[in-house]
Protein backbone atom coordinates (compact mmCIF):
# COMPACT_ATOMS: atom_id res chain seq x y z
CA UNK A 1 0.00 0.00 0.00
CA UNK A 2 2.96 2.73 0.73
CA UNK A 3 4.58 1.54 -2.08
CA UNK A 4 1.78 2.22 -4.27
CA UNK A 5 1.67 5.75 -2.47
CA UNK A 6 5.08 6.09 -3.08
CA UNK A 7 4.53 5.26 -6.91
CA UNK A 8 2.20 7.78 -7.05
CA UNK A 9 3.77 10.42 -5.39
CA UNK A 10 6.98 10.03 -7.52
CA UNK A 11 4.30 10.33 -10.33
CA UNK A 12 2.59 13.11 -9.48
CA UNK A 13 6.35 14.63 -8.82
CA UNK A 14 7.55 13.85 -11.73
CA UNK A 15 4.74 15.47 -13.95
CA UNK A 16 5.00 18.90 -11.92
CA UNK A 17 8.43 19.08 -12.46
CA UNK A 18 8.19 18.01 -15.97
CA UNK A 19 8.21 22.24 -16.65
CA UNK A 20 11.30 22.82 -15.29
CA UNK A 21 13.15 19.99 -17.81
CA UNK A 22 12.84 21.91 -20.67
CA UNK A 23 15.39 24.22 -19.96
CA UNK A 24 18.05 25.77 -22.74
CA UNK A 25 21.23 24.09 -22.61
CA UNK A 26 24.76 25.77 -21.79
CA UNK A 27 25.79 27.84 -24.84
CA UNK A 28 28.90 26.06 -26.49
CA UNK A 29 30.95 29.85 -26.03
CA UNK A 30 30.26 30.14 -22.47
CA UNK A 31 31.43 26.47 -22.03
CA UNK A 32 34.70 27.17 -23.75
CA UNK A 33 35.35 30.79 -21.38
CA UNK A 34 34.37 28.76 -18.51
CA UNK A 35 36.53 25.79 -19.22
CA UNK A 36 39.74 28.19 -20.20
CA UNK A 37 39.12 30.53 -17.02
CA UNK A 38 39.25 26.94 -14.68
CA UNK A 39 42.18 25.45 -16.51
CA UNK A 40 43.78 28.96 -16.34
CA UNK A 41 43.01 28.67 -12.29
CA UNK A 42 44.81 25.64 -11.84
CA UNK A 43 47.68 26.67 -13.83
CA UNK A 44 48.18 29.73 -11.89
CA UNK A 45 47.71 27.76 -8.03
CA UNK A 46 51.25 27.57 -6.88
CA UNK A 47 52.30 24.38 -7.28
CA UNK A 48 54.31 24.00 -3.73
CA UNK A 49 51.27 24.27 -1.90
CA UNK A 50 50.10 20.98 -2.61
CA UNK A 51 53.39 19.64 -1.26
CA UNK A 52 50.72 16.90 0.32
CA UNK A 53 49.69 15.51 -2.57
CA UNK A 54 52.74 15.81 -4.37
CA UNK A 55 55.24 14.24 -2.12
CA UNK A 56 52.80 11.43 -2.13
CA UNK A 57 52.89 11.36 -5.64
CA UNK A 58 56.40 11.72 -6.25
CA UNK A 59 56.61 8.86 -3.21
CA UNK A 60 53.90 6.69 -5.62
CA UNK A 61 56.26 7.53 -8.24
CA UNK A 62 59.33 6.94 -6.67
CA UNK A 63 58.12 3.57 -5.63
CA UNK A 64 56.12 2.49 -9.06
CA UNK A 65 59.28 3.49 -11.14
CA UNK A 66 57.55 6.17 -12.97
CA UNK A 67 59.98 9.22 -13.11
CA UNK A 68 58.93 12.03 -10.97
CA UNK A 69 59.53 15.87 -10.97
CA UNK A 70 63.53 16.41 -10.05
CA UNK A 71 62.91 18.67 -7.70
CA UNK A 72 60.14 17.52 -5.68
CA UNK A 73 61.93 13.83 -6.16
CA UNK A 74 64.56 15.95 -4.75
CA UNK A 75 62.82 16.68 -1.28
CA UNK A 76 61.31 13.54 -0.86
CA UNK A 77 64.69 11.77 -0.70
CA UNK A 78 66.18 14.51 1.68
CA UNK A 79 62.80 14.62 3.79
CA UNK A 80 63.00 10.64 3.74
CA UNK A 81 66.41 10.80 4.67
CA UNK A 82 65.67 13.14 7.42
CA UNK A 83 63.14 11.04 9.12
CA UNK A 84 64.77 7.68 8.83
CA UNK A 85 67.78 9.21 10.26
CA UNK A 86 65.91 10.62 13.64
CA UNK A 87 63.46 7.76 13.43
CA UNK A 88 66.89 5.68 13.76
CA UNK A 89 68.97 7.87 16.29
CA UNK A 90 65.80 7.65 18.24
CA UNK A 91 65.40 3.94 18.52
CA UNK A 92 69.53 3.58 19.16
CA UNK A 93 69.29 6.29 21.79
CA UNK A 94 66.33 4.20 23.32
CA UNK A 95 68.41 1.11 23.14
CA UNK A 96 71.38 2.54 24.59
CA UNK A 97 69.19 3.49 27.60
CA UNK A 98 69.77 0.27 29.60
CA UNK A 99 73.62 -0.37 28.33
CA UNK A 100 76.01 -1.17 30.48
CA UNK A 101 79.43 0.58 30.71
CA UNK A 102 81.34 -2.47 28.93
CA UNK A 103 78.74 -2.43 25.98
CA UNK A 104 78.93 -0.47 22.72
CA UNK A 105 76.23 1.51 23.19
CA UNK A 106 77.54 2.94 26.80
CA UNK A 107 79.06 5.78 24.46
CA UNK A 108 75.12 6.78 23.42
CA UNK A 109 73.50 6.44 26.87
CA UNK A 110 76.10 9.27 27.98
CA UNK A 111 76.02 11.50 24.99
CA UNK A 112 71.86 11.41 25.70
CA UNK A 113 72.41 12.19 29.28
CA UNK A 114 74.53 15.22 28.08
CA UNK A 115 72.24 16.37 26.19
CA UNK A 116 69.46 16.34 28.42
CA UNK A 117 71.82 18.21 31.07
CA UNK A 118 72.14 21.11 28.53
CA UNK A 119 68.71 21.21 27.71
CA UNK A 120 67.87 21.32 31.14
CA UNK A 121 67.35 25.02 32.42
CA UNK A 122 66.36 25.46 36.04
CA UNK A 123 68.47 24.30 39.20
CA UNK A 124 65.62 22.14 40.15
CA UNK A 125 65.77 19.81 36.94
CA UNK A 126 69.45 20.08 36.76
CA UNK A 127 69.79 18.90 40.15
CA UNK A 128 66.93 15.62 39.33
CA UNK A 129 68.98 14.81 36.54
CA UNK A 130 72.51 15.01 37.86
CA UNK A 131 71.15 12.78 40.58
CA UNK A 132 69.20 10.80 38.54
CA UNK A 133 72.21 10.11 35.85
CA UNK A 134 74.41 9.35 39.57
CA UNK A 135 72.27 7.20 40.23
CA UNK A 136 72.42 5.16 37.28
CA UNK A 137 76.35 5.13 37.99
CA UNK A 138 76.28 3.43 41.10
CA UNK A 139 73.79 0.77 39.49
CA UNK A 140 75.89 0.07 37.15
CA UNK A 141 78.91 0.22 39.48
CA UNK A 142 76.73 -2.16 41.65
CA UNK A 143 76.17 -4.22 38.70
CA UNK A 144 79.84 -4.53 37.82
CA UNK A 145 80.73 -5.36 41.50
CA UNK A 146 78.22 -8.14 41.40
CA UNK A 147 79.95 -9.56 38.10
CA UNK A 148 83.12 -8.60 39.52
CA UNK A 149 84.37 -6.47 37.51
CA UNK A 150 86.66 -3.62 37.31
CA UNK A 151 84.28 -0.05 37.12
CA UNK A 152 87.11 1.70 35.47
CA UNK A 153 87.85 5.05 35.76
CA UNK A 154 85.80 6.45 33.16
CA UNK A 155 82.40 5.16 35.29
CA UNK A 156 83.89 6.84 38.57
CA UNK A 157 85.29 9.90 37.06
CA UNK A 158 81.54 10.44 35.74
CA UNK A 159 80.15 9.96 39.11
CA UNK A 160 82.20 12.17 41.03
CA UNK A 161 81.55 15.16 38.26
CA UNK A 162 77.44 14.45 38.53
CA UNK A 163 77.57 13.76 42.42
CA UNK A 164 79.40 17.25 42.49
CA UNK A 165 77.04 19.18 39.69
CA UNK A 166 74.12 17.33 42.29
CA UNK A 167 75.69 19.26 44.81
CA UNK A 168 75.84 22.40 42.93
CA UNK A 169 72.47 22.35 41.26
CA UNK A 170 70.75 22.02 45.12
CA UNK A 171 72.47 24.78 46.55
CA UNK A 172 71.48 26.47 43.62
CA UNK A 173 67.74 25.53 44.66
CA UNK A 174 65.69 27.89 47.22
CA UNK A 175 66.59 27.31 51.02
CA UNK A 176 63.73 24.98 51.72
CA UNK A 177 63.88 23.53 48.17
CA UNK A 178 67.67 22.71 48.73
CA UNK A 179 68.01 21.46 52.26
CA UNK A 180 65.59 18.72 51.22
CA UNK A 181 66.87 17.39 48.35
CA UNK A 182 70.35 17.54 49.62
CA UNK A 183 68.75 15.01 52.75
CA UNK A 184 67.65 13.00 50.09
CA UNK A 185 70.87 12.73 48.45
CA UNK A 186 72.60 11.91 51.35
CA UNK A 187 70.06 8.80 52.15
CA UNK A 188 70.23 7.77 48.60
CA UNK A 189 74.51 7.94 48.65
CA UNK A 190 74.38 6.26 52.49
CA UNK A 191 72.09 3.48 51.01
CA UNK A 192 74.89 2.88 47.73
CA UNK A 193 77.60 3.45 50.16
CA UNK A 194 76.18 0.46 52.50
CA UNK A 195 75.29 -1.58 49.07
CA UNK A 196 78.58 -0.81 47.50
CA UNK A 197 80.53 -1.81 50.98
CA UNK A 198 78.89 -5.50 51.20
CA UNK A 199 79.47 -5.87 47.10
CA UNK A 200 83.31 -4.59 47.57
CA UNK A 201 84.33 -8.43 49.35
CA UNK A 202 82.68 -9.77 46.01
CA UNK A 203 85.13 -7.73 43.49
CA UNK A 204 88.09 -8.89 41.80
CA UNK A 205 91.41 -8.05 43.77
CA UNK A 206 92.27 -6.50 40.73
CA UNK A 207 89.23 -3.87 40.97
CA UNK A 208 89.39 -3.27 44.30
CA UNK A 209 90.93 -0.07 44.64
CA UNK A 210 88.42 1.74 42.35
CA UNK A 211 85.74 0.32 44.83
CA UNK A 212 87.84 1.81 47.65
CA UNK A 213 87.95 5.47 45.42
CA UNK A 214 83.55 4.92 44.92
CA UNK A 215 82.82 4.39 48.86
CA UNK A 216 85.47 7.21 49.78
CA UNK A 217 83.87 9.42 47.02
CA UNK A 218 80.76 8.70 48.44
CA UNK A 219 81.79 9.54 51.87
CA UNK A 220 82.98 12.94 50.83
CA UNK A 221 79.24 13.36 48.97
CA UNK A 222 77.44 12.17 52.08
CA UNK A 223 79.59 14.64 54.34
CA UNK A 224 79.00 17.80 52.08
CA UNK A 225 75.39 16.96 51.67
CA UNK A 226 75.57 16.68 55.47
CA UNK A 227 77.02 20.44 55.52
CA UNK A 228 74.96 21.65 52.58
CA UNK A 229 71.78 20.68 55.10
CA UNK A 230 73.28 23.53 57.40
CA UNK A 231 74.35 26.03 55.29
CA UNK A 232 73.22 25.26 51.34
CA UNK A 233 75.72 27.88 50.40
CA UNK A 234 78.84 26.35 51.19
CA UNK A 235 78.78 23.68 49.17
CA UNK A 236 80.10 25.81 46.64
CA UNK A 237 82.79 27.31 48.12
CA UNK A 238 83.59 23.57 49.34
CA UNK A 239 83.21 22.20 46.33
CA UNK A 240 85.82 24.54 44.67
CA UNK A 241 88.10 23.60 47.58
CA UNK A 242 87.67 19.82 46.92
CA UNK A 243 88.59 20.39 42.99
CA UNK A 244 91.30 22.30 44.07
CA UNK A 245 92.28 19.08 45.73
CA UNK A 246 91.12 16.68 43.20
CA UNK A 247 93.67 17.53 40.57
CA UNK A 248 94.73 14.29 41.71
CA UNK A 249 92.06 12.82 41.37
CA UNK A 250 90.32 10.19 43.83
CA UNK A 251 93.24 11.27 46.08
CA UNK A 252 91.18 10.06 49.06
CA UNK A 253 92.34 11.16 51.94
CA UNK A 254 93.75 14.45 51.72
CA UNK A 255 90.04 15.49 50.34
CA UNK A 256 88.23 13.70 53.19
CA UNK A 257 90.32 15.77 55.77
CA UNK A 258 89.28 18.76 54.25
CA UNK A 259 85.94 17.95 54.27
CA UNK A 260 85.77 16.85 57.48
CA UNK A 261 87.13 19.88 58.76
CA UNK A 262 85.05 21.54 56.98
CA UNK A 263 82.29 19.12 58.57
CA UNK A 264 83.51 20.05 62.11
CA UNK A 265 83.43 23.45 61.40
CA UNK A 266 79.90 23.61 60.20
CA UNK A 267 78.58 21.41 63.00
CA UNK A 268 80.77 22.03 65.79
CA UNK A 269 81.52 18.01 66.01
CA UNK A 270 85.35 17.13 66.39
CA UNK A 271 86.48 14.02 66.12
CA UNK A 272 83.80 11.67 65.29
CA UNK A 273 84.08 13.20 61.40
CA UNK A 274 87.83 12.63 61.46
CA UNK A 275 88.09 10.23 58.76
CA UNK A 276 91.85 10.05 58.16
CA UNK A 277 93.06 10.61 61.56
CA UNK A 278 94.11 7.75 63.90
CA UNK A 279 91.14 6.71 66.53
CA UNK A 280 92.89 7.80 69.66
CA UNK A 281 92.71 11.13 68.11
CA UNK A 282 89.44 10.92 67.75
CA UNK A 283 89.02 9.31 71.00
CA UNK A 284 90.52 12.35 72.77
CA UNK A 285 88.84 14.85 71.06
CA UNK A 286 85.29 13.32 71.69
CA UNK A 287 86.36 13.20 75.25
CA UNK A 288 87.40 16.67 74.93
CA UNK A 289 83.83 17.84 73.87
CA UNK A 290 82.50 15.98 76.16
CA UNK A 291 84.33 17.59 78.94
CA UNK A 292 83.83 20.92 77.53
CA UNK A 293 79.70 19.48 76.83
CA UNK A 294 80.39 18.76 80.69
CA UNK A 295 81.55 22.33 82.08
CA UNK A 296 78.77 23.87 80.22
CA UNK A 297 82.06 26.20 78.90
CA UNK A 298 82.05 25.94 75.23
CA UNK A 299 85.05 27.39 74.66
CA UNK A 300 87.43 23.62 75.13
CA UNK A 301 90.73 23.83 74.11
CA UNK A 302 90.82 21.74 70.67
CA UNK A 303 94.14 20.99 70.76
CA UNK A 304 95.37 19.10 67.98
CA UNK A 305 92.37 17.53 67.14
CA UNK A 306 92.11 20.59 64.56
CA UNK A 307 93.91 22.95 62.77
CA UNK A 308 90.91 24.51 60.84
CA UNK A 309 91.23 25.61 57.68
CA UNK A 310 92.15 29.66 57.67
CA UNK A 311 90.00 29.33 54.08
CA UNK A 312 86.80 28.26 55.62
CA UNK A 313 86.99 30.32 59.05
CA UNK A 314 85.36 33.13 57.09
CA UNK A 315 83.36 30.98 54.57
CA UNK A 316 79.49 30.55 54.30
CA UNK A 317 79.61 27.60 57.00
CA UNK A 318 80.12 29.91 59.80
CA UNK A 319 76.95 30.62 60.43
CA UNK A 320 76.44 27.23 61.27
CA UNK A 321 78.99 27.50 63.41
CA UNK A 322 78.41 30.67 65.24
CA UNK A 323 75.08 29.83 65.66
CA UNK A 324 75.88 27.87 68.80
CA UNK A 325 76.08 30.69 71.86
CA UNK A 326 78.76 28.97 73.68
CA UNK A 327 81.29 28.77 70.79
CA UNK A 328 83.29 32.10 70.35
CA UNK A 329 85.46 30.43 68.47
CA UNK A 330 83.40 28.34 65.72
CA UNK A 331 87.51 27.08 64.14
CA UNK A 332 87.77 25.53 67.50
CA UNK A 333 87.17 20.94 68.31
CA UNK A 334 84.44 21.70 70.67
CA UNK A 335 81.25 20.01 70.90
CA UNK A 336 78.00 22.55 72.04
CA UNK A 337 75.01 21.21 72.78
CA UNK A 338 73.12 23.30 71.18
CA UNK A 339 75.58 23.01 67.76
CA UNK A 340 75.39 19.82 67.85
CA UNK A 341 72.25 17.94 67.09
CA UNK A 342 72.18 14.43 66.23
CA UNK A 343 72.29 14.75 62.54
CA UNK A 344 75.51 16.04 62.77
CA UNK A 345 76.60 13.12 64.85
CA UNK A 346 74.86 10.45 62.51
CA UNK A 347 76.67 11.80 59.43
CA UNK A 348 79.75 12.02 61.25
CA UNK A 349 79.42 8.28 62.15
CA UNK A 350 78.51 7.84 58.63
CA UNK A 351 82.44 8.20 57.77
CA UNK A 352 83.09 5.13 59.95
CA UNK A 353 80.78 2.76 58.21
CA UNK B 1 27.22 11.96 -18.40
CA UNK B 2 28.20 9.52 -16.17
CA UNK B 3 31.01 7.19 -15.55
CA UNK B 4 32.06 4.30 -13.89
CA UNK B 5 33.86 3.94 -10.21
CA UNK B 6 36.74 3.39 -12.00
CA UNK B 7 36.94 5.93 -14.29
CA UNK B 8 36.19 8.28 -11.65
CA UNK B 9 39.00 7.41 -9.51
CA UNK B 10 41.70 7.50 -12.13
CA UNK B 11 40.09 10.96 -12.73
CA UNK B 12 40.61 12.12 -9.57
CA UNK B 13 44.02 10.45 -8.69
CA UNK B 14 44.90 12.61 -11.80
CA UNK B 15 43.13 15.43 -10.58
CA UNK B 16 45.37 15.28 -6.91
CA UNK B 17 48.40 16.38 -8.78
CA UNK B 18 46.30 19.02 -10.62
CA UNK B 19 47.01 16.93 -14.07
CA UNK B 20 45.57 19.79 -16.67
CA UNK B 21 44.45 16.98 -18.73
CA UNK B 22 42.35 15.28 -15.97
CA UNK B 23 41.09 18.59 -15.00
CA UNK B 24 39.89 18.84 -18.63
CA UNK B 25 38.02 15.71 -18.23
CA UNK B 26 36.10 16.81 -15.55
CA UNK B 27 35.31 19.41 -16.53
CA UNK B 28 33.98 18.65 -19.66
CA UNK B 29 32.08 15.35 -17.77
CA UNK B 30 30.10 18.13 -15.57
CA UNK B 31 29.94 21.51 -16.26
CA UNK B 32 26.60 20.97 -18.32
CA UNK B 33 24.77 18.65 -16.23
CA UNK B 34 25.60 21.44 -13.44
CA UNK B 35 24.77 24.35 -15.02
CA UNK B 36 21.30 22.51 -16.15
CA UNK B 37 21.13 21.71 -12.76
CA UNK B 38 21.76 25.22 -11.37
CA UNK B 39 19.17 26.57 -13.91
CA UNK B 40 16.57 24.37 -13.36
CA UNK B 41 17.05 25.79 -9.74
CA UNK B 42 17.76 29.25 -9.90
CA UNK B 43 15.58 30.22 -13.25
CA UNK B 44 18.70 32.57 -14.40
CA UNK B 45 21.31 31.46 -16.99
CA UNK B 46 23.73 34.15 -15.74
CA UNK B 47 23.50 33.24 -12.11
CA UNK B 48 23.82 29.30 -13.09
CA UNK B 49 27.28 30.46 -15.14
CA UNK B 50 28.10 31.62 -11.81
CA UNK B 51 27.49 28.78 -10.31
CA UNK B 52 29.39 26.31 -12.34
CA UNK B 53 32.23 28.90 -12.31
CA UNK B 54 32.41 28.76 -8.42
CA UNK B 55 31.58 25.25 -8.42
CA UNK B 56 34.54 24.00 -10.21
CA UNK B 57 36.79 26.85 -8.81
CA UNK B 58 35.60 25.32 -4.91
CA UNK B 59 36.68 22.22 -6.30
CA UNK B 60 40.41 22.85 -7.39
CA UNK B 61 40.93 24.82 -4.66
CA UNK B 62 40.31 22.23 -2.44
CA UNK B 63 42.28 19.87 -4.35
CA UNK B 64 44.82 22.03 -3.82
CA UNK B 65 44.92 22.09 -0.23
CA UNK B 66 45.15 18.55 -0.36
CA UNK B 67 41.42 17.83 0.81
CA UNK B 68 38.44 17.21 -2.41
CA UNK B 69 36.49 13.55 -2.72
CA UNK B 70 38.49 10.22 -2.47
CA UNK B 71 35.10 9.06 -4.73
CA UNK B 72 31.86 10.27 -5.28
CA UNK B 73 32.73 12.39 -7.63
CA UNK B 74 29.68 13.69 -9.25
CA UNK B 75 27.65 13.94 -5.85
CA UNK B 76 30.96 16.30 -4.72
CA UNK B 77 30.63 18.35 -7.21
CA UNK B 78 26.74 18.95 -7.25
CA UNK B 79 26.91 19.00 -3.29
CA UNK B 80 29.04 22.17 -3.87
CA UNK B 81 26.76 23.59 -6.43
CA UNK B 82 24.05 22.79 -4.24
CA UNK B 83 25.33 24.84 -1.43
CA UNK B 84 25.80 27.68 -3.81
CA UNK B 85 22.21 27.54 -4.57
CA UNK B 86 21.17 27.51 -1.21
CA UNK B 87 23.53 30.79 -0.67
CA UNK B 88 22.45 32.12 -3.90
CA UNK B 89 18.72 31.99 -2.68
CA UNK B 90 19.33 33.78 0.45
CA UNK B 91 21.15 36.68 -0.95
CA UNK B 92 19.24 36.82 -4.89
CA UNK B 93 15.48 35.65 -3.72
CA UNK B 94 12.88 36.35 -1.24
CA UNK B 95 12.05 33.27 0.81
CA UNK B 96 8.17 34.54 -0.09
CA UNK B 97 4.94 32.04 0.53
CA UNK B 98 3.22 33.77 -1.98
CA UNK B 99 4.16 33.34 -5.45
CA UNK B 100 4.65 36.92 -7.07
CA UNK B 101 3.86 36.60 -10.54
CA UNK B 102 6.00 39.77 -11.24
CA UNK B 103 8.73 37.55 -10.10
CA UNK B 104 8.50 35.28 -13.03
CA UNK B 105 9.32 37.88 -15.52
CA UNK B 106 11.98 39.62 -13.53
CA UNK B 107 13.42 36.85 -12.54
CA UNK B 108 13.51 34.75 -15.33
CA UNK B 109 13.18 36.46 -18.72
CA UNK B 110 15.34 34.52 -20.75
CA UNK B 111 12.95 31.50 -20.55
CA UNK B 112 11.63 31.03 -23.98
CA UNK B 113 8.47 29.10 -23.55
CA UNK B 114 4.94 30.20 -23.50
CA UNK B 115 3.40 32.67 -20.63
CA UNK B 116 2.02 29.61 -18.93
CA UNK B 117 4.84 27.47 -19.26
CA UNK B 118 6.66 30.35 -18.02
CA UNK B 119 4.23 30.84 -14.99
CA UNK B 120 4.30 27.71 -14.26
CA UNK B 121 7.91 26.87 -14.00
CA UNK B 122 8.20 30.48 -11.99
CA UNK B 123 5.85 28.67 -9.51
CA UNK B 124 7.58 25.61 -9.21
CA UNK B 125 10.55 27.17 -8.72
CA UNK B 126 9.32 29.69 -6.08
CA UNK B 127 7.44 25.98 -4.46
CA UNK B 128 11.04 24.52 -4.65
CA UNK B 129 12.93 27.38 -3.13
CA UNK B 130 10.82 27.29 -0.12
CA UNK B 131 11.87 23.45 0.97
CA UNK B 132 14.45 22.81 3.24
CA UNK B 133 18.03 22.65 1.38
CA UNK B 134 18.55 18.92 1.91
CA UNK B 135 14.42 18.57 0.69
CA UNK B 136 15.16 20.81 -2.23
CA UNK B 137 18.83 18.57 -3.04
CA UNK B 138 16.84 15.88 -2.82
CA UNK B 139 13.74 16.49 -5.07
CA UNK B 140 16.01 18.02 -7.57
CA UNK B 141 18.85 15.20 -7.77
CA UNK B 142 15.63 12.39 -8.09
CA UNK B 143 13.12 14.43 -10.30
CA UNK B 144 15.31 16.95 -12.20
CA UNK B 145 18.59 14.67 -12.73
CA UNK B 146 17.26 11.29 -12.65
CA UNK B 147 19.87 10.09 -9.92
CA UNK B 148 18.90 6.51 -7.77
CA UNK B 149 18.32 7.62 -4.09
CA UNK B 150 21.80 5.59 -3.44
CA UNK B 151 24.06 8.10 -5.62
CA UNK B 152 21.47 11.28 -4.11
CA UNK B 153 22.70 9.07 -0.34
CA UNK B 154 26.08 9.83 -1.82
CA UNK B 155 25.88 13.49 -2.60
CA UNK B 156 24.27 14.17 0.80
CA UNK B 157 26.58 11.57 2.94
CA UNK B 158 22.87 10.07 4.44
CA UNK B 159 21.91 6.88 4.74
CA UNK B 160 19.21 5.62 2.17
CA UNK B 161 16.44 5.68 4.90
CA UNK B 162 17.28 9.40 5.36
CA UNK B 163 16.93 10.01 1.84
CA UNK B 164 13.64 8.50 1.25
CA UNK B 165 11.96 10.19 4.36
CA UNK B 166 13.58 13.39 3.05
CA UNK B 167 11.51 12.68 -0.10
CA UNK B 168 8.09 11.93 1.22
CA UNK B 169 7.95 15.03 3.46
CA UNK B 170 9.08 17.48 0.55
CA UNK B 171 6.82 16.00 -1.67
CA UNK B 172 4.23 16.43 0.82
CA UNK B 173 5.28 19.90 1.39
CA UNK B 174 5.14 20.56 -2.63
CA UNK B 175 1.56 18.95 -2.56
CA UNK B 176 0.77 21.19 0.14
CA UNK B 177 2.11 24.72 -1.36
CA UNK B 178 0.87 24.10 -4.87
CA UNK B 179 -2.61 23.10 -3.63
CA UNK B 180 -2.86 26.19 -2.04
CA UNK B 181 -1.73 28.34 -5.00
CA UNK B 182 -4.25 26.63 -7.04
CA UNK B 183 -6.89 27.26 -4.75
CA UNK B 184 -5.69 30.99 -4.27
CA UNK B 185 -5.62 31.54 -8.32
CA UNK B 186 -9.35 29.53 -8.57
Amino acid sequence: MNKVSNDHSEEWMQKRLLVLHDVPGRSPDAEKTGRARFLGEAASLPAHSSYRQNLWGTFKSFVSGRPARLAFSAAAAVCLMLALLLVGSGTVVYAAQGSQPNQILYPVKLLSEDVRLRLAVNPQSQFQLNLTFADRRLDEIDKLAQSGQDPGTQVTDRLQNELNAALDSAANLESEGAVKALENMQANLQQHEDQLLKLQSQANPHAAANYTRVVEMLKEKVSLAEQGVKDPQSIHQLLQQQQKQDKKPFEATPTSTILVNNAQEATGISATAAATEPENNAAQCSDQGKSNNGNGNGNGNAGRCDEPDTQLTSSPAQPAATSAPQSNNPNKLVKTPKAAPDKGNKGGNGHKK
Amino acid sequence: MRMDSSQEKELLDSAKSLDSRALAAIYDSFNRGIYLYSLRLLGEPDLAEECVAETFSRFLHALHKGRGPKKYLQAYLYRIAHNWITDSYRSHFRLSTELDENLADEARPSLPQGLDTKLEQARMCAALRQLSGEQRQVIALRFLEGWEYEDVAAALNKPLGAIRALQHRAIANLRKMLAEDEIEEE
